[in-house]
């Protein structure tokens, strides 16, 4: 009942994370996100929505950049330098946002960018989400040396400074799109490891489990079929978040040389490409890191809007390292 | 207490541990450290005597002693570049570093506690969307992107801060700033949420009951109590500002560690590397000591058993 | 009992309701009564009949933009709480009227001393320093007899019994000397040898200093023994009220008899021990008519149309919320 309530409140209050409700009761139900609830809360919300159109166009776009980009985006036009947004090109067509220091495109680059950039993300919350939720569900199922030996790992990996590994880890092995994708995964990957090891360890004590268990159900079909579906909700809110981070990642590194090589594009390797020119060409970067941005801050509204809505009781915590086995009702570590 | 105290730091000294090892064996997989140092064109008698005489010709296991006994001295070997102890250069960058890492989290946690609370004294208001808008905005933020278009308006077009470098105040603004953007929206929204906690549990009642206006349970009790989960996050905020201190130190020039890992990979000087990122994890392993220590102090459960 | 005793609260036609998905959940509705010197007042009912949201609505603690008083008004000495400045009104709370928690270990701040969250008070209140609130503190833990209060005051509220934070709230409660004290479900969560000593302090403490006391429980054996009047209310609304022992005796509402019939040991009724059937409705969804009549085992149409006022029965002072209450009456008398 109070589940519920704080869940509507926090449609009606569009972005924010929760509800002023007076009590809080920990909620012993689960509470799912069905289709219905998300296309309601989503036309109640104008922000979220705003979000949701930009991220499917954005996804449109990157899927059919190949053929729709204006420009093809590798043509060099040594005449066509540092034109400024909406100078026309001698085809008669205008470039929109310009061109950069090899007379190329800019919208037609960030075009293709845009399917490197989130094609990154994706693929790196895909690895590091399936590694991850696979490696918690194991410990928090079987628990005992499995679950000690996994959860040191996540301890461990979490004291690193991940950036900084990722930077040297590339720097030996390359950079480049795979490398790139499982460096990002390799680095994050201990976050789903910890939220799925939560849940597990909450649900099993559940009836519903013990009583799968006690007809014989096996351990892959407990996984499976009772385990997963309920760690859905509060894992697709963390992969959103994740896609966001991964993205912002990617861009750093590309942008310090050390992701995505020449001559592929990706957002942050546009950036790091106009940053020479900042003062005579100011669209190159402004608009390469806009779309980073926007792109990042809309799948973060997003996120924020799912977690309301599937996680009313703000199980969220978990998402920070240590209030992650400190504060949050399955306790972890003790 | 004590033992929570020990537990911790033994944790610690397993996590630098496990960073050694990997820098080591990532290190490794560069290549052969003689040739990188030698001109191109040296001579394979010369390539084998330096081999001879940094050691790569033991068995890898005496290697690895041999750099780790180095290492827990303090001694990562002569860096290429400089051909002075790597160490001492990564040290004796430390310091501008630390400030920015230390002016960035003076801006924001101060900053954030304020806007968490604020959103909470009037949840639903205006303020508070615009804190949960404002905050997701911090965490999307491209710190080099807008680190740029900083300098941009504020260096470039109104010539009101330097673009780049080192010295006083002035210099130390803008990368402050960008960096501060991140923990700012992290911490703000953990601050949020765990007020907003603290302000629905009954002993908050209790005490409006007593005769307390929501504003001052919301300051005197509400945000000591939130304050566990908000400092954990700041601690965790502060190593990603470590973290991100490599990008923002190349985009101001900024003469930190940052920007002395990116120089030293450039020139390929495997011990200037190797010393920096170990020291940059000793870092983070004591930001997270100091964490778990501030927790247990915070809470009375844990100090008394 | 009715020498002209000063009335100190007065709540008229009191409305809360709260906004959830479901739609709005009436929490209580057209709620009226008084408290006056040295009178104990006990509300009575199931868990989720708006107890405890009417008491917050009394200490001026509904949150808005979900908690909304739509209607009524709330009188402390002849003034009205709900148009009073905020400034001032949070300053009658303490003050004036003080309040007990059900769970004191939630209700205490977990990260604080019991001496200074007691002391409190006075600082808070009289601006005394903290040193010398701390002194007040231990005589007001002497008061309540905790043992040891001198050394105790510096504990924390997770190292004292249940029943040692029950006097811990009380103490703090009392401390400047409030005219009215009100008690939720002060001895819920307190086992039975503990809950009768909170209620004898309670009652003693009344008497002492001429409080008024609210008194609330689902229990009606708890205050059978310190209650004067007595509210019974169900779904947010009153059904019954009036003395304490007339009410139990013969009660005038079919809600009062079942409450009555499902405590153990009692000698009002005749009949074996038989809780309620069903259950009570869902504050979002309360049935047209009196709310308690698909539970109602005299109901008759009527009841399911039109929701009964609460009407005083004749040559008493009591008052019943029922459309065949004098049928009720009969048959209980
Ligand atoms: N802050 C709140 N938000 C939404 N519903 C609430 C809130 N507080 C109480 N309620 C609802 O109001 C009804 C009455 O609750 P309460 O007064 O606590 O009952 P009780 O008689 O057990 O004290 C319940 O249905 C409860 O769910
Ligand atoms: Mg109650």
């Amino acid at each position: 009942m109070r589940i519920s309530i704080r869940a509507s409140a926090t449609i009606d209050m569009g972005t924010n994370m929760s509800e002023p409700a007076t009590k809080v009761t920990i909620a012993t139900g689960k509470v799912g996100l069905s289709p219905g609830m998300l296309v309601r809360g989503l036309l109640r919300d104008k922000v979220t929505l705003f979000a949701c159109l930009f991220l499917t166009i954005l996804a449109t776009v990157a899927v059919c950049a190949p053929w729709i980009t204006p420009h093809d985006p590798m043509d060099q036009n040594l005449f066509m330098r540092h034109k400024p947004p909406m100078t026309s090109a001698d085809s008669g067509l205008v470039h929109i946002l310009g061109t950069d220091a090899l007379g190329r495109d800019l919208l037609s680059r960030l075009m293709m960018g845009a399917q490197v950039s989130l094609s990154i993300g994706l693929l790196g919350v895909l690895v590091s989400g399936t590694f991850g939720v696979t490696l918690g569900l194991i410990a928090g199922y079987y628990r005992g040396w499995i679950d000690d030996i996994i959860m040191r790992a996540v301890d461990v990996m979490l004291g690193f400074p991940t950036l900084l590994v990722a930077l040297f880890v590339l720097f030996v092995i390359g950079g480049g799109y795979v490398n790139l994708v499982l460096v990002l995964a390799l680095t994050r990957w201990m976050i789903y490891a910890r939220v799925a090891r939560g849940m597990t360890m909450s649900l099993r004590e559940e009836p519903f489990i013990e009583g799968a268990r006690v007809i014989g159900a096996s351990d892959f079909r407990i996984i499976t079929r009772h385990l997963w579906p309920n760690l859905l909700s509060p894992v697709l809110v963390l992969a959103t978040l994740e896609v966001a981070r991964l993205i912002l990642a990617e861009s750093a590194l590309s942008f310090l040389g050390f992701g995505i090589q020449p001559p592929s594009s990706s957002w942050g390797l546009e950036v790091a490409g106009g940053r020479s020119y900042i003062t005579t060409a100011w669209w190159i970067v402004t608009f390469s890191g806009a779309i980073i941005f926007l792109t990042a801050l809309s799948l973060n509204l997003l996120a924020n809007w799912l977690r309301a809505l599937a996680d009313p009781v703000q199980r969220w915590r978990w998402l920070s390292k240590h209030t992650a086995s400190q504060t949050n009702p399955l306790k972890e570590r003790q | 207490m004590t033992r929570y105290v020990l537990r911790r730091a033994f944790h610690s000294v397993g996590v630098a541990l496990t960073v050694l090892v990997l820098v080591f064996f990532v290190g490794r997989m560069i290549g052969d450290p003689a040739v990188l140092i030698l001109p191109v064109d040296a001579r394979a008698e010369q390539v084998e005597e330096l081999r001879e005489r940094l050691g790569l010709n033991a068995p890898l296991s005496t290697q690895f002693l041999t750099f780790v006994t180095g290492a827990v001295r303090g001694d990562f070997g002569v860096s290429f570049w400089q051909q002075v102890p790597a160490l001492g250069l990564v040290l004796e960058r430390l310091p501008s570093t630390l400030l920015l890492a230390a002016a960035t989290m003076a801006i924001s946690i101060p900053l954030a506690i304020l806007l968490g609370a604020l959103a909470v004294l009037n949840p639903g208001s205006w303020a508070d969307k615009s804190v949960t808008v404002a905050s997701l905005s911090g965490v999307s933020v491209v710190d080099f992107w807008l680190g740029l278009m900083l300098i941009l308006i504020f260096s470039v077009q109104l010539g009101w801060l330097p673009t780049s470098g080192y010295g006083d105040l002035e210099h130390l603004i803008l990368p402050a700033v960008v960096l501060a953007a991140s923990p700012l929206g992290r911490i703000a929204q953990i601050a949020r949420s765990a007020v907003l906690d603290e302000m629905s549990k009954a002993y908050i009642r209790a005490a409006r009951a007593k005769g307390m206006s929501r504003r001052r349970a919301v300051f005197r009790h509400g945000l000591k109590n939130a304050f566990v989960p908000i400092i954990t996050m700041a601690g965790d905020e502060t190593t990603s500002v470590l973290n991100g201190a490599v990008v923002i130190e190349t985009v101001f020039a900024w003469p930190g560690i940052g920007l002395l890992l990116i120089q030293a990979i450039q020139r390929r000087d495997l011990p200037l590397i190797e010393s920096t990122v170990f020291t940059v994890a000793v870092l983070v392993i004591l930001t997270n000591l100091f964490v778990d220590l501030a927790y247990a102090y915070l809470n009375p459960r844990i100090r008394y058993n | 009992m009715t020498h002209g005793r000063e009335v100190l609260v007065e709540v008229n036609n009191l409305s809360v309701e709260f906004q959830t998905t479901e739609g709005v959940l009436r929490a209580v509705t057209g709620l009226s009564y008084t408290v006056s010197q040295g009178e104990t007042v006990a509300i009575l009912g199931e868990s989720g009949s708006g107890k405890s949201v009417s008491i917050e609505a009394l200490m001026g603690i509904i949150d808005p933009p979900n908690g909304r008083i739509t209607s009524g008004e709330i009188r402390f000495r002849g003034t009205n709480l709900l148009t009073m400045p905020t400034t001032l009104r949070h300053r009658i709370n303490g003050e004036h009227i003080a309040m007990i928690f059900q769970d004191a270990l939630a209700a205490l701040n977990p990260s604080q001393t019991v001496g200074k969250q007691i002391g409190e008070m006075f600082t808070l209140h009289r601006g005394i320093r903290h040193r010398e609130a701390f002194q007040y503190a231990i005589e007001l833990m002497n008061r309540v007899r905790i043992p040891a209060a001198a050394k105790r005051a510096h504990c924390y509220p997770h190292e004292f019994s249940g029943g040692m934070r029950q006097r811990i709230m009380i103490a703090t409660a009392i401390a400047l000397e409030p005219e009215v004290l009100i008690a939720d479900e002060p001895t819920t969560a307190l086992d039975v040898t503990v809950q009768s000593q909170i209620m004898d302090l309670l009652t003693e403490l009344r008497t002492e200093r001429n409080m008024g006391l609210v008194l609330i429980s689902h229990d009606l054996g708890v205050v059978a023994d310190v209650a004067d009047r007595v509210l019974v209310m169900y779904a947010g609304q009153i059904m019954e009220c009036g003395p304490l022992r007339e009410v139990y005796r013969t009660p005038s509402h079919p809600y009062t008899i079942g409450l009555l019939n499902s405590i153990p040991n009692n000698q009002s009724t005749q009949e074996r021990l038989q809780p309620i059937k069903g259950l009570p409705p869902s504050p979002v969804a309360i049935p047209p008519g009196c709310p308690f009549h698909p539970r109602c085992p005299s109901a008759i149409e009527l009841c399911h149309r039109v929701l009964p006022s609460l009407e005083k029965l004749p040559g008493t002072n009591r008052a019943s919320a029922c459309h065949r209450k004098h049928e009720v009456l009969d048959n209980a008398g």
